[in-house]
């Protein structure tokens, strides 16, 4: 957790990762895309840290198979955090505190790749269990007329096709804009950066919508700044109509039925 | 000892070291067979781990709700198995090289699948969005168009149609149903081109975004579900599997190899123990027989072959009542001499042999030779009268027997002493001394009697009773006549000296004249036994021999003593006859000649008494001129039965006769005797045959 908050850990001193997975703002950043070292302007909004463990995968298009891996990849980013393994070694080896915590732990001084598992162990802890949702499928509550009818929705509308399991998504990836074409330029975060295929093109990791009333601004741009706005968008380009204010509501507020509690592990330290 | 030590910690070692093999190769089987087992179990668990994902991903493309996660799931489970599988230590071993090429074969091909099942979910999730909403579409068709109206009709029923066919294509996978599906599209997309209003435009517009999304998408979607359901992945198993199970047989069969040529070894080392067991038991065996050979040595008397005094000590210790009869050979000492030592060796080895033979069987008695010419017969005692049955049995048996040396007969007797008592050799031969001592018994079977005799002699050594019997003139004289042969009549009396003990008893020389001698008392008896001759000759015309000892003649109290009484009875001196002893006491022959010469003028005749005992030279003999001999008794009493005794009386009275000598046989006991020595030419005899030592001189014929 202290590596998470840590801003020592970019190049000008000024970026930790809690920068952009801020902890008021579930995990997310409500920058729409993530701002980096000395101003530099990233090209995505950053996706939440919260139960990013459950991801098949990391980042929007996944080119990371794990949070360690993931890890890695802002550490370095330029635009992001801008450091090279030695300049982390370097600092950590030159503070006390980090000495003493990384011989407890790993028997030995640090080193980048303990310090990757470090923050990858941290980020585990932050997980969102028992959210009304949870507790409805667990028969412990009940949902409102408004949330039910929104739940009953997202099944029929083909919402739950992308979104589902544990992290209700992030467990495949999809093409945005399958009906109507979302707009695409060089620059975004798609399956087609990795991979070259024209088919890969706006194809992203499916986000989570757990804690989504909290993670505004959505989609990779942070093109959408409200929950009303996403639903509308998403209708629009991947089922090709527009929802009715009718159906908004009661989908709006079963998402919001998907926050969960604040990790315990935040908790604890307050 | 060293040597032996190693010998056995390298054999222990050896069998400890082929033990820790075996365990080891045993071992090792168990290990690499539980492994075999685990490693084929893990593979047939990816078999069925693949079709359960093949099933996932099925269940994915037909429910229209299906949580990703049970796919992503499988994927994770099963890659995590083909690492461990990988990883698996018993597969690094150099037998499994096809398997482990095999298996990474396989998991590249896993993921070559994985990655087909992550793009087959990206484009499921759209079609399955297209065909859920397609339907949605054609409902929402009917408030948007006009049912009434023929054109608005037959958009309704396209949209119907497409979604009839769409259902089909995608349920059946039948790709021919695209042609259909496209000849549709067209005409959806002409009749959108001809329609103006805005909302019937955006509804068909959607359609057909559908209905291209499927189009396009299908045939690939096709292409994914049929290679996930393809079981490429699994035949790469199967051979996995096939290849792993020939390998794992290939090992198992080197591991046991390998154990068999370690049992082989083991059993070699088995053998080398054993024969060095054996080795050592065979030195040990003739360790034992070497023991045992000494052991007898020291216990076996290696003349005659019998055991020797240190076995009957042993024995004895084991009995419960032990009796010993202890036999001796007469005059031994006598063959010794006569023959040599050679044959007094062979007469002992054949006396024992003799006694073997004749020891009776019921007595389970054994031999010892228990010292020179003593052999002891040692057996359970059960009665007296058994003892004393087996004594007389074997003096009997002993008498048959003829021992032959070199062809000389040597006739033999023997003298027996026998005790059950406590101290049993002891007794035995305090019986033994009895029985020789009587000069006429065989043998003895000890009892306490004999103890109260030695005692009486104790106390006579003491002195008491022999100086009070001196003092009191109890020393007596008895006399044996001795007899001319020729004409049988008494010739002389021999006066023999007694004791009157207490209580009327008449105790013989045995009793006291030893004691006498320590004391320096014989001549004193001597001297009474003289006078008290001389005082019955006065009386009578006999003639009468005296016995002196050369030690009586030595002492000159004694000496003149004798000569003083002799000139008292000047009348009768011519009648006394002295029989000096002869022993190597005679130190002064010149004394002793003078002594002689003494008597001699006196008229006195002296004879040699016990002649052929012990000391004889011949040569100092004649010097002393004597005038007769007297054959000593012991040689007298086996005249009649051995040979060489014979041999010397014959020698003795040859000898005498050349000398001018008269001689004297003693202890003429019996016909036989008196018989041989008549023959021999002896002159005189004397002997219980011929007359017992009475208290007056009693004339007497024979026969």
């Amino acid at each position: 957790m202290v590596l998470f908050m840590d801003p020592k850990l970019s190049s000008d001193g000024t970026v930790a990762c809690v920068s952009c997975h801020s902890f008021e703002h579930g995990g997310a950043d409500p920058r729409p895309v993530s701002i980096g070292t000395h101003g530099k302007r990233g090209n995505a909004n950053a996706p939440t840290v919260y139960n990013s463990y459950f991801n098949f995968r990391q980042f929007w298009n996944g080119r990371a198979k794990d949070l360690k891996e993931q890890a890695k990849g802002p550490l370095h980013n330029p635009v992001e955090m801008g450091m090279v393994t030695e300049d982390i070694e370097r600092y950590l080896k030159s503070s006390e505190y980090y000495n003493e915590k990384f011989r407890k732990i790993y028997k030995k001084s640090p080193t980048h790749d303990d310090a990757l598992d470090a923050i990858a162990e941290f980020e585990k802890a932050l997980f969102t269990p028992n959210s009304k949702f949870d507790r409805y499928l667990r028969k412990e509550t009940n949902l409102t007329a408004a949330e039910k009818r929104g739940y009953m929705l997202f099944k029929t509308l083909g919402c739950a096709t992308c979104h589902n399991g544990i992290n209700v998504g992030g467990n495949s990836f999809q093409k945005m804009g399958l009906i109507f074409p979302y707009p695409w330029n060089e620059k975004v975060p798609d399956r087609y950066s990795l991979t070259q295929a024209p088919s890969d093109k706006n194809v992203y990791k499916v986000p989570t919508l757990r804690n989504i009333a909290l993670t505004a601004p959505y989609f990779h741009d942070g093109s959408a700044p409200t929950l009303e706005i996403a639903l509308k968008k998403m209708a629009y380009h991947n089922l090709g109509f527009d929802l009715l204010d009718e159906e908004i509501e009661p989908l709006v507020a079963f998402l919001k039925s998907l926050t969960g509690e604040s990790p315990s592990i935040l908790k604890k330290d307050r | 000892m060293k040597w032996l030590i190693l010998k056995t910690a390298a054999a222990i070692f050896a069998a400890l070291f082929g033990i820790g093999i075996i365990l080891y190769q045993q071992n090792s089987l168990k290990e690499s067979f539980m492994a075999t087992q685990k490693i084929g179990n893990s593979f047939r668990s990816l078999d069925t781990e693949f079709i359960e994902l093949q099933r996932v991903v099925l269940q994915a493309s037909y429910f229209p709700y299906f949580d990703n996660d049970k796919v992503l799931t499988q994927i994770k489970k099963i890659r995590s198995r083909i690492e461990a599988l990988s990883k698996d230590p018993h597969l690094q071993k150099s037998s499994f090289i096809k398997t482990r090429r095999d298996l990474e074969e396989a998991s590249k091909r896993f993921e070559r699948f994985a990655k087909t099942v992550y793009d087959f979910l990206t484009l499921n999730a759209s079609l399955k969005n297209s065909a859920i909403y397609l339907p949605t579409l054609a409902m929402k068709a009917y408030d948007i168009f006009d049912t009434k109206s023929a054109t608005d009709r037959r958009v309704i029923i396209l949209l119907s149609k497409i979604n009839a066919i769409l259902f089909m294509a995608k349920n059946a996978l039948d790709e021919s149903l695209l042609k259909e599906i496209e000849k549709y599209k067209t005409e959806l997309q002409r009749i959108k081109d001809g329609l103006s209003e805005k909302k019937r435009i955006r509804l068909l517009q959607t359609s057909l975004g559908h209905l291209e999304l499927f189009f396009d998408n299908f045939p690939t979607f096709h292409i994914y579900l049929d290679t996930i359901q393809s079981d490429d992945f699994q035949h790469e198993i199967e051979k996995t599997i096939k290849d792993f199970s020939i390998e794992s047989k290939k090992d198992l069969s080197d591991i046991n190899s390998i154990g068999e040529l370690f049992l082989t070894l083991y059993l070699i080392s088995i053998l080398v123990v054993i024969y060095f067991i054996f080795r050592f038991e065979k030195e040990n065996i003739k360790l034992k027989k070497a023991t045992d050979q000494l052991k007898k040595s020291l216990t076996t008397d290696h003349l005659t072959g019998l055991e020797n005094r240190r076995a009957y000590v042993a024995a004895k210790r084991r009995m419960y009542h032990p009796a010993l009869i202890v036999v001796n050979i007469d005059r031994f000492k006598h063959i010794n001499e006569f023959y040599g030592s050679k044959v007094g060796d062979m007469v002992l080895r054949q006396s024992a042999q003799i006694l073997k033979e004749i020891v009776p069987k019921p007595l389970e008695a054994n031999l010892y030779r228990l010292g020179g010419d003593d052999f002891g017969i040692l057996y359970e005692f059960k009665s007296k009268e058994r003892t004393e049955a087996a004594i007389k049995e074997i003096i009997k048996s002993f008498g048959k027997k003829v021992i032959n040396v070199d062809g000389i007969v040597i006739d033999i007797s023997i003298s027996i002493g026998a005790s059950y008592a406590n101290k049993l050799l002891e007794t035995a031969d305090m019986a033994l001394k009895h029985t020789k001592a009587s000069k006429r018994r065989r043998y003895t079977i000890y009892d306490r009697s004999i103890d109260t005799s030695r005692q009486i002699s104790k106390n006579i050594r003491a002195l008491k009773h022999l100086k009070r019997a001196i003092a009191n003139d109890d020393i007596i004289p008895y006399f044996q006549p001795i007899v001319e042969i020729e004409s049988g009549s008494v010739a002389k009396y021999e006066a023999l000296a007694r004791m009157r003990g207490e209580n009327g008893t008449v105790l013989e020389p045995p009793y006291f004249l030893d004691a006498a001698r320590e004391a320096k008392l014989s001549g004193e008896i001597t001297a009474a036994i003289l006078r008290e001759t001389l005082d019955i000759a006065e009386e009578s015309n006999t003639l009468f021999s005296v016995n002196i000892s050369a030690g009586d003649i030595m002492n000159p109290h004694d000496r003149n003593t004798i000569l003083e009484l002799l000139r008292n009875h000047e009348a009768c001196a011519k009648r006394v006859v002295f029989e000096i002893v002869e022993s190597e006491e005679i130190e002064d022959y010149e004394l002793l000649a003078k002594f002689i010469k003494s008597i001699r003028e006196l008229g006195c005749k002296v004879a040699i008494d016990d002649f052929g005992s012990g000391y004889s030279n011949f040569e100092k003999l004649l010097q002393l001129r004597a005038d007769i001999l007297k054959i000593d008794g012991s040689l007298v009493r086996e005249i009649d039965r051995a040979e060489h005794i014979e041999l010397v009386v014959r020698t003795i009275v040859d000898f005498a006769k050349a000398a001018g000598l008269k001689t004297v046989a003693e202890y003429v006991h019996s016909e036989a005797v008196f018989e041989k020595i008549k023959d021999i030419g002896v002159d005189f005899a004397q002997g219980y045959l011929l007359g017992k030592p009475e208290p007056k001189p009693e004339p007497r014929n024979r026969r």
